[in-house]
């Protein structure tokens, strides 16, 4: 976790898989489907996005990667199949397709302060070209072939084939990156106060109650589940959030968080934290998210609130 | 035009009420548009409730349209558009109240707040 806090971290993404989708109408098509607001997105760039029903319900989380000519949307792979569904059931007379490639590269996420420094010593070991999202060249012996996307701030998407999976782990040695695992990458999503799909929420939560602010863009035209969505936005009445808490032990998933005797919410997860304490993400009603006072979990466990976590300012209409 | 032969012929598709009829002539009318044009009628994916309505005007059809003719005006749908769309009667209602062109789908289970999008 150092790494991830202080340094620099990497970690094979090997629970993505990608859909391609291509066509004129693609971006259009995807923009009233998707939260994320695709049709600004620059060539090159990539965003997480989160897919809702109609009614603002959480149906899954996934990265959209935008090139030249075509859009990747990578998932994991039990969400591929419904995706799919829901992009059928959509389609009319659009000029959109969609395949999943028979060749496969492997995506890799480098993390933390220190990214940024990490990405220009891993630069200058693959083809500057590649950076800017032109089709792979035809290279001689040495350049590594890699894709690089910034998604966030010192957070980087790194795409290469799967025949370059060895070359791309010693650059990222060579460049300072700590491999971390997916838990340690969990514990960071705990810390952000960011729920996922099928771990601490499913389809019985609406979107911004998991966490995923930064996924809504409500100035880009209508999209699946918007009304809801920005009525709840503009004009307040979100009634559950998820919180981040501290605890000294693992309480039950789905135990029960009181206030005097009071439920006011439930535990939705929990993780080891790194200094043998346990980190939990909860859901916690609104009339306890600026001043929750003292928690306790049903079986008995103290859970110290640690806050509400503000989107980042990258889409400062959802702070 | 597509070589596919096509018979026009009434539908039960889609109804147009004598006010949309109205207004649609009078669009190609001011835009000089010519005789042969026709008001394409379609559903996209998309909008707050997952489906949006669609008009426009168009001068080929494509090989799963269906022709329809009314009053007139002649329309195309294309063929899984005309499944959501089938008992749809669109109305037009003008004025400094007025809506436009509307869409009452017999089929939709909900309506966004503006009626430009629904779901099946």
């Amino acid at each position: 976790m150092d790494a991830l806090r202080e340094g620099v971290a990497f970690l094979q993404a090997q629970w993505l898989h990608t859909l391609l989708v291509t066509g004129p109408d693609a971006p259009t098509f995807l923009n009233g489907l998707l939260t994320q607001d695709i049709a600004r997105m620059a060539v090159g760039a990539a965003r997480p996005s989160a897919l809702a029903d109609r009614l603002g319900h959480f149906e899954g989380d996934l990265w959209i990667a935008r090139d030249a000519d075509q859009f990747q949307l990578c998932l994991p792979a039990d969400r591929l199949s419904f995706l799919v569904e829901r992009l059928d059931r959509h389609r009319f007379s659009e000029r959109v397709t969609w395949i999943v490639p028979e060749a496969r590269n492997e995506r890799w996420l480098l993390l933390g302060p220190k990214a940024g420094v990490a990405m220009a010593t891993l630069e200058r070991a693959a083809v500057p070209a590649v950076r800017d999202f032109e089709p792979l060249p035809a290279l001689g012996q040495g350049a590594l072939r890699i894709r690089i996307r910034e998604t966030a701030a010192n957070e980087f998407l790194i795409e290469a084939p799967a025949a370059e999976n060895d070359r791309v782990r010693v650059e990222l040695d060579r460049a300072g990156a700590q491999p971390v695992s997916s838990t340690a990458m969990h514990l960071r999503r705990y810390e952000s106060g960011v729920g996922a799909y099928g771990f601490e929420a499913g389809a019985e939560r609406l979107v911004p109650e998991v966490g995923l602010l930064d996924r809504l863009h409500y100035d880009k035209g209508c999209f699946l589940g918007q009304e809801t969505l920005a009525r709840l936005h503009f004009r307040g009445g979100l009634n559950w959030r998820l919180n981040r808490f501290r605890l000294h032990r693992a309480p039950a998933i789905g135990s029960a968080l009181l206030v005097r005797g009071e439920r006011v919410g439930w535990i939705a997860g929990c993780i080891r934290a790194d200094d043998a304490g346990v980190r939990g993400l909860g859901f916690l009603h609104r009339r306890f998210h600026e001043e929750p006072g003292t928690l306790t979990t049903i079986d008995g466990i103290d859970a110290e609130p640690l806050g509400l976590v503000r989107p980042p300012a990258s889409n400062p209409e959802t702070a | 035009m597509s070589e596919l032969t096509r018979t026009l012929e009434k539908s039960t598709a889609i109804r147009l009420t004598p006010s949309a009829v109205e207004a649609v002539r009078r669009s190609i009318e001011d835009e000089k548009l010519p005789e042969t044009i026709f008001l394409r009628v379609g559903v996209k994916g998309g909008g707050c409730s997952g489906f949006s309505y669609s008009l426009s005007f168009d001068s080929e059809t494509q090989a799963d349209d269906r022709l329809v003719e009314q009053d007139g005006v002649r329309l195309v749908v294309d063929v899984k558009s005309e499944m959501v769309l089938r008992g749809t009667e669109l109305d037009y209602s003008s004025g400094l109240n007025g809506k436009g062109f509307v869409f009452t789908n017999p089929n939709a289970t909900g309506t966004c707040g503006c009626g430009n999008s629904f779901s099946v």
